[in-house]
């Protein structure tokens, strides 16, 4: 099996197509199987938080062999900085750092890291032999998993030196101050736009870094190829038949074919269940007119059931299209709109409804039943 | 002089609602699109190329625009450092992304900047009508409380004569306003009501309505009026009674239960909506078919047009 002894499954897909309802579902289906499951999820609706038992955030839920985490930006970033440095005042100091906080408040970019970081943390410390990952709908997501080596050139201590290198004449460790003219005019310009002295905090967090860097980046390399791997990991797009899925489905699936990710899937949720198809439908349309039974309903309720008729064709040939354009070889299933009464939708079991639909997916990782 | 924000959780119509709205707004004033969010799904919806970085017009009186916050940033870096070298260097360096990432707020601010120097365009090159595709909710949200953090940030300049004239434009009640878009779904009701509170508590804005999108049709009302599943299911089965293929009847039967049962969750969803959003006119937009994506803008503009409810939004 993989390096980590565990089988990564992502779930990635635009906007409302149902990725987190769908990868809780996976989880709870596959830890019914008595196997060891862990279920990070991104921002579930309230309804499914309390289904899986994440009411106040990153709680161990109620149902057997399985283990939720939800990503908390702010926690799980103070995990993250202990776990791979490992002295205490460094973490502090890191911790502290404006940018660090800033990055934390930036609007793009922190959640995804955050989120792989997560994701290494639990592939090398948890006790568990399937991983379920639902991703937030935006394309960093992917941007970061086609290369670390971004992120790892942004944090590398002597890079970050290097940055501020020629506005200094002499430096002496720990203590940054400018030293030509240049250095302090944009010393004074940065803090007037960020607020701070940005480059006293970028030299202190490259000197709290640097201890911890060789060790973190080996790490993270190691992490990452593992998510490359096809024999450990599998990545699953999910689409519902709407415009704006499939096209975003069809970016996201350029990207990961682009860089050679492991693509195994894709699920089309929230599909019309009952297809009949146009000749069966032309047979019984007018039959079907005169065999219903007449009162004044009777035009009403047909017209009713064309309407529907006529979304369901239009649903199916949007799938159609968009199937024949993907390549042949990957695990294609539909899932259906209606299960269940929604209102219904209050235990893990509940979601065990989907499992005729979704438990196909369980032979890409039959190969790592040991 | 409008400025319009179209506002909802991922997936819920925001792009085909901001087009369909842009196309109706064309008709009779100057109209810019601008959008924040993926250009390329824009160019489908109306036909046209994919919005670029300047604005261009599409057709008489329709102008669209992409706002791309790292060009932005970009942008803001040569024009502010003025010496081409320094920035081009700065730009250049591996780091660059990081610090711009960091950068609390500086990427927003830049973009609704952006939007402001169009709002307030000279006279020739003015629209009448700005509306804005945003990204999803939170994003949305963090865009729009910006300013505050920001003019704690920074006491005098030109900087802050900037972040003051966004402030003023989005109080203005007479020129800025935000449509909030939802489906009837449990999930987008509940971040439609999270964003409502947000817009009244935290936000200075106004919110000018809330579109339910893809509203499902309404069933014939003796279906809708069953009180319970096993009268719904005799009903249709009534219906049905005829039709001798028991695999055709089961498989039509279910087709209608299912969908009767989903139009009615959607009316318990909006109702509880409505209660929350007093005030707040609510619209319903049902939901279409189409073989292309600008078919389904042509119907859009249709129902907006034969409902009249873009004169509401305006």
């Amino acid at each position: 099996m993989s390096f980590f002894k565990k089988h990564i499954t992502i779930f990635c897909g635009s906007g409302g197509v149902g990725k987190t309802t769908i990868s809780a579902a996976t989880a709870i289906i596959e830890s019914q199987k008595n196997k060891k499951v862990f279920a990070l999820t991104i921002d579930p609706a309230q309804r499914l938080a309390s289904i899986l038992g994440l009411k106040n955030s990153s709680k161990s839920s109620k149902v057997e062999n399985l283990k939720v985490s939800m990503l908390n930006v702010k926690k799980d970033l103070t995990d993250l900085v202990k776990f791979y440095c490992h002295y205490p005042c460094n973490q502090e100091s890191i911790l502290h750092n404006k940018i660090f906080n800033s990055f934390l408040e930036s609007v793009s970019g922190a959640e995804e890291y955050i989120a792989w970081g997560k994701l290494f943390k639990i592939l090398e410390t948890e006790d568990c032999k399937f991983v379920f990952v639902d991703t937030a709908p935006s394309n960093y997501a992917l941007s970061f998993f086609s290369s670390p080596e971004r992120l790892l050139q942004i944090l590398e201590p002597s890079r970050l030196l290097k940055l501020i290198r020629p506005f200094y004449k002499q430096y002496k460790t720990n203590t940054f101050s400018p030293q030509t003219k240049a250095g302090t005019i944009l010393n004074r310009i940065i803090k007037s736009i960020l607020g701070f002295e940005l480059i006293n905090e970028v030299s202190h967090l490259a000197v709290s870094l640097d201890t911890m860097f060789e060790d973190f980046r080996e790490r993270v390399i190691q992490a990452h190829s593992t998510l490359k791997d096809p024999h450990s990991t599998s990545i699953i797009v999910v689409t519902s038949p709407h415009f704006h899925s499939l096209f975003e489905a069809n970016l996201i699936i350029k990207t990961l074919i682009d860089n050679n990710l492991p693509l195994k899937g894709i699920i089309f949720n929230r599909i019309s269940n009952y297809h009949i198809d146009q000749a069966s439908s032309n047979t019984i349309l007018q039959p079907l007119a005169d065999r219903i039974q007449p009162n004044i309903e009777k035009d009403n309720f047909l017209n009713y059931y064309l309407t529907l008729q006529e979304k369901e064709e239009n649903e199916y040939h949007l799938i159609r299209k968009f199937k024949n354009q993907l390549p042949q070889n990957l695990l294609y299933i539909e899932v259906p709109s209606i299960l269940w009464n929604r209102e219904s939708l209050s235990t893990a079991s509940d979601l065990l409804a989907l499992k005729p639909y979704l438990d196909k997916l369980s032979t890409l990782w039959s190969h790592c039943e040991q | 002089m409008k400025l319009r924000f179209v506002c909802g959780k991922g997936g819920v119509g925001k792009t085909l609602i901001t087009s369909a709205l842009a196309e109706i707004y064309s008709r009779k004033e100057k109209t810019l699109i601008i959008s924040l969010n993926q250009p390329e799904l824009i160019s489908k919806y109306l036909d046209c190329p994919v919005p670029s970085n300047e604005p261009f017009e599409i057709t008489d009186n329709l102008w669209v625009v992409h706002i791309d916050s790292q060009k932005c940033l970009n942008d803001f870096i040569k024009n502010f450092l003025k010496v081409g070298l320094v920035s081009k260097w700065i730009i250049d360096h591996p780091l660059y992304p990081f610090i711009s990432a960091t950068a609390p707020g500086l990427k927003e601010f830049l973009m609704l900047d952006r939007i402001m120097d169009m709002f307030f365009s000279p006279p020739v090159t003015r629209w009448d009508h700005i509306i804005v595709d945003t990204p999803a909710t939170g994003h949305a949200l963090n865009l729009f409380s910006i300013t505050h953090g920001l003019k704690a940030a920074i006491k005098k300049g030109p900087l802050r004569k900037r972040i003051l004239r966004i402030e003023e434009t989005f109080k203005n009640k007479k020129l800025t306003k935000i449509i909030l878009v939802t489906v009837p779904d449990y999930q987008p009701i509940e971040e439609a009501i999270t964003m409502f509170d947000k817009i009244n508590d935290k936000l200075n804005m106004h919110l000018s309505c809330i579109l339910i999108n893809m509203f499902p049709p309404k069933p014939p009302n003796l279906l809708l009026h069953t009180r319970s599943k096993k009268t719904l299911l005799s009903t249709i089965n009534n219906f049905f009674r005829n039709i001798y293929d028991p695999k055709l009847k089961m498989k039509l039967s279910k087709i209608i239960e299912e969908n009767v049962i989903f139009y009615k969750n959607s009316q318990i969803l909006v109702k509880s909506l409505i209660a929350h959003v007093t005030n707040i006119p609510c619209y319903k937009i049902p939901y279409f078919n189409a073989d292309s994506e600008y078919g389904l803008l042509t119907q859009l503009v249709k129902f907006f047009m034969d409902t009249h409810i873009e004169n509401v939004l305006l």
